[in-house]
């Protein structure tokens, strides 16, 4: 309980008034001498104890009222939060390794003086450092994990994130937290470099591999282009590259621990469909398939139309394809209209989405053929996305299919990350502050009239 | 001439009041008054009876001296005197008839004693006074005169109530001694912590006294008057209790009430005359009224 005007508190001294005039009139009365008492002396103590316990009554009646306008007076306020509490919760991928417990210097002192922490995984389950153990990992966002976290405790709580130095930043936006959060790093430093097979793409004779190279400074690409080995056998040109057959036609790109199946790009004819009133959208549209085709040695061949045409993939600018007779293949609608329209990209990078968080490119099997619809236009004067480097990767995905990944590098990211730019930010520590309780201090009040009027009562019965 | 100024005790306006009233014993055994109880005992009087020769000892003023001038020799005058009674007065003087309430009850006793001592020495009585005193009996025997009178006045005077009421075997050699039965007042508040007052007065009575019980209260005493908590101590035990005489009222009335019926019917039974007298009531009244209902009592008897 909390007191919003504390200095009534002090009221509480007034209760020695009614103790001292208790204490002054219990010498009941003057004394007077006489000759005989022993038509009292029989019962005379009792009935005098009855007097004093009365008079008993009536000081605790009088303290207590006293006592409930003080405490009325000083506005008491109910505070139902729990206290504060603190949390230390440590990243799986650090508690699978014993050898980094104890060589870790904050993981060894939490080792040694804590006697659980936290992992930081669903319902954030405590474990003992001493023990440790290999946990299945979370596929949460630390800061989706944080924000669970925060609504358990109580406001002002202290939550200790620790995390391995060797780690990819959290992904997405950095919440408001009502506790205060502080970042720790532990474990081994990341390497200095690392790769990665970031894409593979095949042509008839050849297959260009992305590489994914980060480092400190940054990410970077490579790409490395390789003969396809003959049929059933393997080729290691660019060690420790290799390319080794799978299955019956297909094969497969190894670098260290990475693999990605190649798949043969074969040329395509792709043809736009849209009026003068779409020539931008249709040159940027053209511009996007035909840097994918250099990029990746793909032979290309665009087409403008008015109306349907058979083609390996149709854009459609505009208009919708329900009317086109044309034979089912792909097909990629625009929004059409004039709306302008704002993109961002999903976490993994994958997907355009509006600023509801709606992806702006969806894909439906119409019976025939494939159908992408995409939310906007291909056109800047009506969003930003196609000035995006995501532009002509979308067309590259959408092109090659699922064969190709861009949500890679994440994974590979050894750049360091300051802790401070991961600290959340922490909105008042109090997180709430207790309202103010009226019907409590209405409920002191009437208690103190109530009980004043027994008093008077009381004290009238004992005059008489 | 009496100087009654001379006594403290003495109540100009309560002996107004009853100097026309005769202490009359209610059954005259040995006589009648001054005028009243007339005797068979030869002695000074006012009726020549005889001479007879003088004795040591005589009372010189009773030595006829014209007998003696005409004879040399010495003749006593014997009158036929009347017999007066002798008028025991028992002064309560334990502690607690010092209890006060505007005058103390031991005052009011004294007034009391000092008024039927004076009517009594006006009809030629002997007056004695005992006071139960500190656990013992102060007395003063029962004579005549004007010199036993002041003695007895200035005994009075010096009484001071203290401690408690004798056993009877203290006091009884006393009172018994006199020799004459007569009239015994009992002057007291009647505490007792046994029954020793109770038990002097039915000696008193076996012995053949007439007693008369004068019962001194206290308004307060009697209804416990006191406004607000009161703490009462009594004197002669230090015993204290603090009450609220608004509850103990009732029934410490009721109590009163009953030890007073008890005593009626004790000394009724005795035939001793009991009186109650509130000190808060005028002595001149009181006494009148008591000393008009003897005689009234002694007239029919």
């Amino acid at each position: 309980m909390t007191w919003l005007a504390p200095l009534w508190l002090a009221g509480f001294a007034a209760l020695a008034v009614p103790i001292l005039i208790h204490l002054r009139r219990r010498r009941l009365g003057p004394r007077v001498r006489v000759g005989s008492i022993r038509h009292l002396a029989g019962s005379a103590t009792p009935r005098a104890r009855r007097l004093r316990l009365r008079d008993l009554w009536l000081l605790a009646l009088r303290l207590i009222i006293l006592a409930l306008l003080v405490c009325a007076l000083a506005e008491p306020v109910l505070d139902r939060t729990r206290p504060a509490e603190a949390w230390v919760l440590v990243s799986p991928e650090l508690l699978a390794d014993s050898a980094v417990l104890t060589r870790d210097p904050l993981l060894d002192s939490l080792r040694q003086h804590s006697s659980s922490i936290r992992i930081l995984e669903e319902q954030f389950p405590t474990v003992s450092l001493r023990s440790h153990l290999v946990t299945s990992g979370s596929s949460r966002s630390l800061w989706s994990l944080l924000r669970e976290a925060d609504t358990r405790l109580p406001p002002g709580s202290t939550i200790m994130v620790v995390l391995p130095r060797r780690g990819l930043p959290p992904s997405g936006p950095r919440p408001s937290l009502a506790s205060r959060v502080s970042i720790r790093l532990a474990g081994p430093s990341p390497p200095d470099s690392s790769t990665w097979l970031e894409a593979v793409w095949a042509s008839h004779d050849s297959v260009t591999l992305v590489l994914g190279i980060g480092a400190s400074g940054g990410i970077a690409t490579r790409s490395v282009t390789l003969r396809l080995p003959a049929a059933g056998t393997s080729s290691a040109e660019a060690a420790p590259l290799s390319i080794t057959p799978r299955g019956d036609s297909g094969f497969v790109a190894v670098l260290g621990t990475d693999s990605l199946s190649i798949a043969r790009l074969a040329e395509a004819h792709v043809a736009i469909i849209g009026d003068s009133l779409h020539e931008d959208d249709a040159r940027y549209l053209s511009a996007a398939f035909g840097a994918t085709a250099d990029a990746f040695h793909i032979p290309l061949t665009l087409t403008r139309a008015a109306t349907g045409a058979a083609a390996d993939w149709t854009i459609w600018l505009g208009r919708s394809s329900h009317d086109s007779t044309a034979p089912a293949g792909v097909r990629l609608e625009d929004a059409g209209g004039t709306t302008p329209l704002t993109a961002s990209m999903a976490a993994d990078g994958a997907v355009p989405l509006d600023l509801f968080g709606r992806p702006l490119l969806s894909e439906r099997n119409p019976g025939r053929g494939i159908l992408y619809q995409f939310g906007g236009r291909f056109n800047p004067a009506y969003g930003d996305f196609v000035l995006r480097p995501e532009f002509p990767a979308l067309i590259a995905r959408l092109w090659a299919g699922p064969r190709i990944s861009l949500s890679g590098p994440r994974r590979h990211d050894v750049r360091a990350v300051d802790p401070v730019q991961l600290t959340p930010r922490a909105v008042s520590a109090r997180g709430h502050a207790p309202e103010p309780s009226q019907l409590l201090r209405r409920l002191l009040f009437m208690a103190a009239a109530v009980l004043f009027l027994v008093e008077r009562a009381m004290a009238y019965r004992r005059s008489r | 001439m009496t100087n009654l100024a001379n006594y403290r005790f003495i109540d100009p306006r309560t002996l107004a009041a009853i100097s026309d009233l005769p202490l009359l014993a209610r059954a005259v055994v040995d006589g009648f008054m001054y005028g009243a109880h007339p005797s068979r005992m030869p002695g000074a009087g006012l009726e020549f009876s005889q001479y007879r020769s003088y004795q040591a000892g005589d009372d010189l003023r009773r030595v006829d001296w014209k007998l003696y001038g005409r004879s040399d020799r010495y003749f006593v005058r014997e009158s036929e005197i009347e017999t007066s009674l002798t008028l025991r007065i028992v002064v309560d003087a334990t502690g607690s008839m010092a209890h006060t309430d505007t005058i103390s009850k031991f005052d009011y006793a004294r007034f009391i004693a000092a008024s039927l001592a004076l009517l009594a020495h006006r009809q030629g009585d002997a007056i004695g006074l005992y006071a139960p005193n500190a656990g013992e009996l102060r007395a003063l025997r029962p004579g005549r005169g004007q010199p036993h009178l002041h003695r007895f006045m200035r005994e009075l005077e010096v009484l001071s109530p203290t401690g408690t009421w004798p056993a009877w075997g203290r006091i009884e050699g006393a009172l018994a001694a006199g020799g004459n039965r007569g009239v015994t007042v009992v002057l007291s508040d009647l505490h007792e912590r046994g029954d020793e007052i109770r038990q002097a007065v039915s000696k008193l009575v076996a012995m053949r006294h007439e007693v008369i019980v004068m019962h001194l209260a206290t308004r307060a005493e009697l209804d416990l008057s006191y406004a607000g908590p009161v703490a009462l101590e009594e004197i002669e035990t230090g015993r204290v209790v603090e009450i609220e005489p608004a509850e103990e009222r009732e029934a410490y009335i009721a109590a009163v009430e009953r030890e007073q019926r008890a005593l009626r019917d004790e000394f009724g039974q005795r035939r001793v005359d009991y009186i109650r007298l509130v000190i808060d009531e005028p002595l001149d009244v009181a006494l009148r009224t008591f000393l008009s209902a003897r005689r009234r009592a002694s007239g029919a008897a």
